[in-house]
């Protein structure tokens, strides 16, 4: 798959994985699971670039004596997942497109 | 591998990248083991599943952009800093005139190089000119019967002539090792400025 392709998707996955409400790390891979394998280095990495670009905040809150970052989106992370349906609705279209060519 | 173990392996391994980023991940990691072992997994399958420590360091060493690395690698102490500061002031009389006088020695002998340059040339055309100017007047004495000056003024003229060839590809010479001066040391001022840009 396409490396950039690759990468949209995770990112897209680990929004998802924290639309319903705020999230932690460990949390987010086990969400994930179903879908996807995502390892701890890949997950972090994903979750800077994301707070970086403003898609979703960071809060530090104590739990069970020690302390825990939990993820929440914002509304632009929101504006990227609406983004990424509708891309895909666009995607599906062509790929139909495509296959009927290859099925004449 | 114990917690404690794996994150001061990976400490370790991490070593050179920039600091902050490195307790980012520490804690990460520290707090994914927490939530595994929450979640009933014992300590070391806690470890275990999150990978070898070198393999992941090598991982992130991977993706850090160099030039973050170099920033970390040559990044001053805070006290050594003043102190360069302090030493630069105290003896910019020393080498600020060093400086001044290295720089306008360097404008001095280029300019002294073309100045050699263009001397050169003035004096293929003057050899030129007057090559041409005997020839002429080597026919005028030729015409004027005057055979013996015609000799001698068309002697000076070919003389000169040869001379003046000679002199034309000396000053190219010399031009071309001017004009090469010239483009290296342009060169050398657009990297040194470039550099700077990317950092």
């Amino acid at each position: 798959m396409d490396i950039q392709l690759k990468r949209g998707l995770l990112d897209v996955c680990v929004l998802s994985a924290i639309k319903d409400g705020e999230s932690y790390g460990y949390k987010i891979i086990k969400d994930l699971q179903p879908c996807i394998e995502m390892s701890e280095s890949t997950l972090y990495t994903i979750l800077k670039r994301l707070e970086l670009s403003g898609m979703l905040t960071v809060r530090t809150a104590e739990h069970c004596g020690r302390l825990r970052k939990y993820y929440r989106l914002t509304r632009a992370g929101l504006g990227r997942l609406a983004d990424f349906k509708q891309e895909w609705r666009e995607m599906i279209r062509i790929y139909n497109f495509v296959t009927q060519e290859d099925t004449k | 591998m114990t917690k404690e173990h794996f994150l001061k392996r990976l400490r370790h391994c991490l070593a050179g990248l920039p600091s902050k980023d490195v307790e980012d991940r520490l804690t990460f990691y520290s707090e994914i083991i927490d939530d595994k072992m929450e979640d009933g997994l014992s300590e070391e399958q806690a470890v275990r599943g999150i990978g070898s420590a070198d393999f992941i360091a090598a991982q992130i060493i991977r993706d850090t952009p160099l030039k973050d690395i170099a920033k970390e690698r040559f990044k001053p102490k805070e006290g050594t800093r003043v102190w360069i500061i302090l030493f630069l002031v105290l003896g910019s009389p020393i080498w600020l005139s060093l400086l001044i006088a290295g720089f306008a020695l360097f404008v001095s002998l280029y300019i002294l190089l073309w100045t050699l340059i263009v001397s050169v040339w003035t004096v293929f055309g003057s050899l030129a000119v007057f090559a041409a100017g005997t020839a002429f007047g080597g026919v005028f004495f030729f015409m004027s019967s005057s055979p013996i000056s015609a000799l001698a003024a068309l002697g000076m003229s070919a003389f000169s002539a040869g001379l003046s060839i000679l002199f034309f590809y000396l000053s190219l010479a010399f031009s071309k090792v001017g004009f090469g001066f010239t483009r290296w040391v342009t060169y050398k001022l657009k990297n040194s400025i470039r550099k700077k840009e990317v950092a």
